[in-house]
């Protein structure tokens, strides 16, 4: 086939006359609604700051009304916790490729490549600092509740199972979500790389 | 002519572009009435910022393939995207005197890998290799590389499809 023939068969959908009329468009509805949609994907963006907020305020709490030592000091290391959370989560967030016309297909490629890849590494290592930095400061809260061993056993059983299924979860996502996402990246960038 | 009626002429101008190509990176009328929306808005927020460095012609293309790769790679298959209730709109015609040989290419095309893709795209709209290979971030001799690969990995196909 001649490269003729192929851009008649292209121009040949183009027959048809108008398909959409955009003169019904209303363009102060269409603002209104870039407005709406972009607070909704806001709030989805910030329902884990939201929780870390949830967080915070909860043993900003505890610290001023615990009465042990112990307790205090747990409250204030997961109020901590909450805000190396937000910013960890903030970080990443920022790294979000915006759209740039201006760049290359190839850049925004790259660019959505780095930042994929930081969302799988922030769910890969989730246990380091999501997870870990959290059990001091509920160790030291749980044992300045003062309540029995007995009691706070099932309370660290609970914990463990929860920090495990959190830990569980996310490995699970980095490897189901951004493992063939990432995949998929680089075999296109591959495909403009120019062999010599 | 004002803001306002400017934008709706362009879009009058690019439509069988925006549909055509939407259609190309898309399965079903549904996904490809989504994706127009999509890249209409996209036009809509980028208008207020065009300086006319390129031609307006590029500056669709980057953005209706900048959507495409964007919908392609980065968003989560069931995320809602805005929806124009005002914009009516009707699957491109596939039922012309060439009806099935453009649904052939269609079905061709829809096999390369995005990049790929969007290389032939821009060729079969005439666009000069210089300009692909800006749009693209490659060179001017490696658009003409892959050009000349596609057009045998389409002829192939066709040949197949057709036959």
């Amino acid at each position: 086939m001649t490269e003729k023939q192929l851009k008649e068969i292209w121009q040949s959908a183009n027959d048809k006359n108008e398909t959409i009329n955009f003169h019904s468009l209303n363009l102060k509805e269409m603002n209104q609604q870039i407005k709406k949609f972009e607070e909704t994907i806001a709030a989805r963006n910030n329902r884990e700051i939201f929780a870390a907020m949830f967080v915070i305020i909860g043993f900003g709490y505890y610290a001023f009304t615990i009465p042990t030592l112990l307790g205090k000091l747990g409250s204030i290391w997961t109020i901590g916790c909450g805000i190396w959370v937000i910013y960890k989560l903030k970080k990443v967030e920022a790294k979000q490729p915006g759209f740039n016309i201006e760049h290359s297909i190839k850049q925004q490629l790259v660019d959505y490549q780095e930042y994929v890849k930081s969302e799988q590494q922030l769910l890969n290592n989730i246990l380091y600092w999501y997870l870990l930095p959290f059990i001091p400061g509920m160790v030291l809260f749980m044992l300045g509740t003062g309540k029995e061993w007995t009691d706070l056993l099932v309370s660290f059983s609970i914990i463990f199972i929860v920090f495990l299924a959190i830990y569980l979860l996310n490995k699970e996502a980095a490897k189901k979500q951004f493992t063939p996402l990432l995949t998929d990246i680089e075999k296109t960038l591959q495909n403009l790389e120019q062999v010599t | 002519m004002d803001k306002e009626q400017a934008f709706i002429k362009i879009l009058e101008t690019n439509q069988q572009r925006i549909q055509k190509i939407c259609g190309m990176y898309t399965s079903t009328p549904e996904d490809c009435k989504d994706l127009v929306q999509e890249v209409v808005l996209n036009i809509w927020k980028a208008y207020a910022s065009f300086e006319g460095k390129s031609t307006i012609n590029t500056w669709i293309y980057r953005i209706i393939l900048n959507v495409c790769l964007k919908k392609r790679f980065l968003q989560k298959k069931a995320q809602k995207t805005v929806s124009l209730d005002g914009l009516s709109f009707d699957p491109i015609s596939e039922t012309t005197s060439q009806g099935d040989n453009y649904l052939a290419l269609k079905a061709c095309i829809s096999q390369l890998d995005f990049s790929d893709r969007a290389i032939i795209i821009l060729f079969l709209e005439e666009m000069a290799y210089k300009e692909i290979g800006e749009i693209i971030g490659i060179s001017e001799n490696y658009v003409a590389v892959k050009i000349k690969r596609i057009k045998a990995k389409l002829a192939i196909c066709l040949k197949h499809k057709l036959s």
